[in-house]
């Protein structure tokens, strides 16, 4: 587990990112990289409505790619069907080197086997908010650093 | 025992006559060897405010009513009159009503019995349905206002390469309604999955603090998906294929 929380840690080097999080199928937040402004009650509300919007475009296959755009920010979803990475970023984020660091962190959750884990481990969407990132990288919301 | 006609039966005062009445107690039918013109006339008589999808063969169409006249139609590469000829050229299929509401204003200008004429001529005049319609590229369709509403025509007019891949597109009043649809598929299933994602991008943005939503892309094996919210708050979603180039829409919708 420390390895994932570790690998998204990782993408905090791409300017411009808010924060991340890994989310199952069924919408259960695994591991979190986020400041603490985002609450596990907050994202115990938005895990599930993301599964349900995967599934919702999973009409012609497995949705792998899906970028949100909002006034300030985008949410970059990156998966597979088990489980996916939820990026929070500003919206002029270098899209190609956040995509090219979600390849990287991809890679590492799939050798975790976090698929098979979110289906054993008994309240694994409980994970408690993240300790302050080893890498002192500012994190910003809204324009704001937040840490 | 002498057989009773309908003039010598009694007058039954009981039987409710207005409209209104008739269509809240009406008929869940299936009729056969019904043609395409029955239907035209029947709906136009009855003032209906209908919506119908035809599908013949490998043909799919869209016929709406609304106050008595046949007010739109649309094929996967027509709409307007030149679709309702097409779709009235028709010779057999199935006829299942849906939800689409015809839009405002109407692209069809002519009266029903017109219509009907017109058909029947083109079909003496040309037995091999199609021939002679104008046919529109779907990504021409696209471009039009009425999908792609642009307050600048020639950043719309190029937009046209990038849409030449689409699979298909639908386009959502404030109220969801679905006002233009185009392409391959069930347009209303298109529909209701472009207002869901629309909707759960919402809630997600406002659990999060992001702000307004603006757009959604999405990427799928054979398919990448763009959906976005225009000022008027209308809903335009579309599908094209990998080999699509969605830059310039992209930048033209200010992305």
């Amino acid at each position: 587990m420390s390895n994932a929380l570790e690998s998204l840690k990782g993408l905090r080097d791409v300017d411009g990112i808010i924060g991340s999080f890994v989310v199952s199928a069924l919408g259960l937040v695994l591991f979190r990289d986020l400041p603490a402004i985002f609450t596990q009650a907050a994202l115990a509300e938005v895990g599930p409505r993301i599964a349900r919007l995967r599934e919702a475009l999973s009409h012609e296959g497995d949705v792998s790619n899906i970028v949100v755009r909002y006034e300030d920010h985008k949410l970059v979803v990156r998966g597979q069907p088990e489980l996916a990475i939820v990026v929070l970023a500003e919206q002029g984020i270098h899209m190609p080197q956040l995509k090219m660091a979600l390849n990287l962190v991809s890679k590492s959750l799939l050798k975790a086997d976090l698929g098979a884990l979110a289906g054993v481990l008994p309240g694994v969407g409980e994970v408690p908010d993240r300790a302050e990132p080893t890498v002192a990288a500012p994190a910003y919301y809204r324009g704001h650093r937040v840490s | 025992m002498p057989i009773k006609t309908l003039s010598s039966m009694p007058e039954n005062t009981n039987v409710p006559t207005p409209d209104s009445a008739i269509r809240q107690v009406g008929f869940a039918a299936q009729l056969q060897r019904v043609t395409l013109p029955d239907l035209v006339q029947m709906e136009c008589l009855s003032g209906s405010e209908a919506s119908f999808r035809v599908v013949s063969d490998a043909n799919t169409g869209y016929l709406m009513f609304s106050g008595g006249q046949l007010v739109h139609a649309m094929t996967r590469t027509l709409r307007g009159e030149a679709a309702a000829q097409e779709i009235l050229s028709w010779q057999q299929g199935k006829v299942d009503p849906c939800k689409f509401r015809a839009p405002n204003p109407p692209t069809i200008l002519s009266h029903w019995q017109e219509l009907l004429m017109r058909a029947a001529q083109q079909s003496d005049e040309n037995p091999t349905p199609n021939v002679g319609l104008e046919k529109v590229n779907v990504a021409q369709e696209l471009n039009d206002s009425e999908f792609l509403s642009s307050d600048e025509p020639e950043k719309a007019a190029g937009s046209g390469r990038a849409l030449s891949k689409v699979i298909r597109a639908v386009r959502l009043d404030t109220q969801g309604n679905v006002v233009v649809a185009r392409g391959e598929g069930n347009q209303e299933d298109f529909a209701e999955l472009s207002a869901y994602a629309v909707r759960m991008a919402q809630v997600v943005g406002e659990g999060l603090g992001m702000g307004g939503f603006r757009a959604l892309e999405w990427t799928l094996p054979n398919r990448n998906g763009l959906l976005y919210v225009e000022s008027n708050g209308s809903v335009a979603s579309l599908e094209a294929s990998p080999q699509a180039e969605l830059n310039t829409l992209r930048r033209r919708i200010g992305l």
